[in-house]
């Protein structure tokens, strides 16, 4: 008998600590690195194999791991005959969509949002979030919905200024007959809370205090935009977890791969989408995953973490890291947690080379 | 073209459109409500002119139709007809006239097969055997002396429908008829009883579901065994604690049985179900051919999806 971790569960070994990602049920479990070590010789060598390389007290710390593994549900037994048969999970990224996701900013009038869902739609876009700027009312909210009735966009997101006339019934019957609206963001509110539509709370409606006045509230690393599922690990296998397949139309119409960058790809007043990802440049970010990020290559979330290109700290150096993140993994803290030191005077204090080989 | 049969809340459907539209296919979708509800859906037969076939506002010319995909295709009149005699006698009609269409396109190539001559699983478990594969020993009678002479003490044993998924509403609650093991001091007290299916249970080390497309198979492992919920019947799903679903690929020797059974059983397509017993051995259950593609294909990233839309584009093109 040997042990082998589900195919679907794996270990990502960070500079710190580890974390075993549970692909299938959304999930992930911090791990000390020795145990990722042990884990990699899982795959080599019977358990009595392994524990021979080691003394009694460590062969003690080894059954713990295991116990820690099976009562997860994260491995399993198999025996010699069928040890082949259980093969790895293939890390080929396919999309039918040459785009995946569109965000447009909008001010006060729908015309912009129909004019190119058409476009969208040729590109197999299948989320898109909209933010308006402008007070808006409900007939303006149900409109800007209904322009992807005849669409194949799956997922619609609307982000929209607080307006006291706005009621909760009318909110309710919006999403209830518009089953692509999977989320609304209220912003400009008295109050930042999360409120239901609904008593089964099915429909909630993210409210936040802050005044939005463009897209630079985006960007932020923070565990709770953490992805922990099988699309978004393979894609950042070799792809940028956030910018992949995006396009973006600002306020003015143009077209760009984000809001918050600065070069733009044509304007939708005479170039279509299609036209604009296909200028040179336009994909340049789409490549840059998180394995070439400085930092990011050393930290355990970097499949699960959504990356930022457009808020760096080197705008030198387009593989440094996202500036919005306060995370440091050489000591595995958040900025606020006791004994948290910056990436920076951390390097400084161990002499860390940034231009070492990254061990896989 | 490529012609689509199916239903109109068929997920799995609009995964493979999109792949179709990726490769610029040229398709036509029609769902079984497209003949009730309002779009245009007529067959116009007369003593002099070719039969004209409108379905879904749109002309069907036989002659442009190189691929069919027989995804799914069935209507529920329950809801609008609560009466069940009217609701049945409109299945009827409904049912006859998807034979006709479907007579139509039987010599044009496709993948999968429309429910009406898919095979029961006595013929399945028969021509399994046949292709060498292992099955688990099954009875259906309606004498309870026979079944207690295939019951030994020493095995389990599992009862479940031939065919029919009972769908029973009751209030608010749903009751589905899953596969279940018999209680052997529950078995009837009757000396004669409607016919009832029987087979051994096959003490599981997993199950695997393949799914076969075109001489090739993709599986996956569920590990249902080691929850109580699912030991008998893994779609008695846990949601809190889901079941491992892994990618898994079988013994050569499996597979070849396994594309054998496929061809003696005339489909390209479908999904099988299989048991390894703890004594490693693999045991054939039944063949879906309509079975869901999207519970192997998601999971282990084998994108059927796309490999479905090529195969249709295949036949389209070798048809032109």
């Amino acid at each position: 008998m040997n042990i082998k971790l589900h195919s679907n569960c794996i270990p990502i070994k960070g500079y710190y600590r580890s974390i075993i990602i549970d692909l299938q049920r959304k999930t992930y479990y911090f791990i000390p690195n020795s145990m990722f070590e042990i884990i990699q010789q899982f795959t080599k060598k019977r358990i009595t194999e392994i524990k021979k390389l080691y003394t009694e007290e460590e062969s003690k710390i080894i059954d713990e791991y295991i116990n820690f593994l099976f009562s997860n549900d994260l491995c399993f037994y198999y025996n010699d005959v069928n040890e082949d048969y259980f093969s790895p999970l293939s890390f080929d990224y396919k999309s039918p969509s040459k785009i995946t996701n569109a965000i447009i900013s909008v001010k006060s009038n729908s015309i912009i949002v129909n004019k190119i869902v058409e476009q969208l739609d040729k590109l197999g876009c299948k989320a898109i979030q909209i933010q308006m700027l402008d007070n808006i009312d409900i007939n303006e909210l149900e409109n800007i919905s209904h322009c992807f009735n005849d669409s194949r966009i799956r997922d619609i997101q609307l982000l929209f200024p607080y307006n006291e006339y706005l009621e909760k019934e009318n909110l309710l019957k919006l999403l209830e007959t518009n089953h692509r609206i999977t989320k609304l963001f209220v912003f400009g509110a008295p109050n930042s809370e999360i409120i239901f539509l609904d008593e089964y709370r099915k429909f909630p409606v993210y409210l936040t205090k802050q005044k939005i006045e463009n897209y630079s509230f985006c960007g932020n690393i923070h565990p709770q935009n953490f992805t922990c599922n099988m699309s978004f690990f393979i894609e950042s296998q070799f792809y940028n977890t956030c910018l992949n397949r995006k396009v973006c139309i600002d306020t003015n119409g143009n077209i760009k791969n984000c809001p918050n960058m600065q070069k733009t790809y044509g304007n939708i007043q005479d170039t279509t989408l299609t036209e604009a990802i296909l200028k040179q440049g336009f994909k340049d970010y789409w490549f840059i995953k998180k394995d070439d990020i400085d930092v990011c290559q050393d930290c355990e979330f970097r499949h699960i973490c959504t990356d930022c290109r457009a808020f760096i700290k080197d705008p030198e150096n387009i593989y440094s890291q996202p500036s919005k993140c306060s995370y440091n993994p050489y000591i595995a803290k958040w900025e606020g947690q006791e004994g948290w030191i910056s990436v920076e005077e951390w390097r400084k204090d161990n002499k860390y080379n940034q231009n070492r080989v990254v061990e896989s | 073209m490529i012609l689509i049969i199916t239903n109109n809340e068929d997920a799995s459907t609009n995964d493979v459109i999109d792949w179709l539209d990726f490769y610029d296919a040229d398709f036509f979708r029609i769902n079984a409500s497209d003949i009730f509800n309002y779009k245009n859906f007529c067959i116009y037969i007369d003593n002099y002119d070719d039969t004209k076939i409108i379905i879904n506002n749109r002309e069907i010319n036989l002659k442009e139709i190189n691929s069919i995909w027989y995804r799914r295709w069935g209507y529920s009149f329950n809801k609008e007809y609560n009466d069940i005699q009217i609701s049945s006698s409109l299945q009827t009609e409904f049912k006859d006239i998807s034979n006709y269409l479907f007579r139509l396109f039987k010599n044009i190539p496709s993948i999968n097969v429309i429910e009406d001559f898919q095979l029961d699983k006595l013929t399945q478990l028969e021509y399994a055997k046949k292709a060498g594969l292992l099955i688990p020993d099954t009875l259906v009678s309606n004498k309870r002396s026979n079944c207690y002479d295939f019951i030994d003490s020493e095995s389990s044993y599992i009862t479940k429908p031939l065919k029919a998924k009972i769908y029973l509403q009751k209030g608010n609650d749903t009751y589905l008829n899953y596969t279940s093991q018999i209680d052997k001091n529950k078995l009837p007290i009757e000396d004669y009883f409607f016919p009832c299916l029987i087979q051994k249970e096959i003490t599981k080390d997993i199950e695997i579901r393949t799914f076969i497309l075109d001489k090739k198979c993709y599986s996956m492992a569920i590990f249902s065994q080691s929850d109580n919920q699912t030991k008998v019947d893994f779609r008695n799903y846990n949601l809190e604690k889901p079941n491992r679903h892994v990618p898994y690929k079988l013994p050569d020797e499996i597979e070849e049985k396994l594309l054998l059974f496929m061809e003696y059983v005339n489909l390209n397509c479908g999904s099988i179900d299989i048991i390894l017993s703890k004594d490693s051995e693999y045991y054939f259950l039944e063949v879906n051919p309509v079975g869901q593609f999207g519970m192997v294909s998601i999971p282990c990233n084998y994108c059927i999806e796309e490999k479905i839309a090529l195969k249709l584009i295949e036949f389209d093109k070798n048809g032109k």
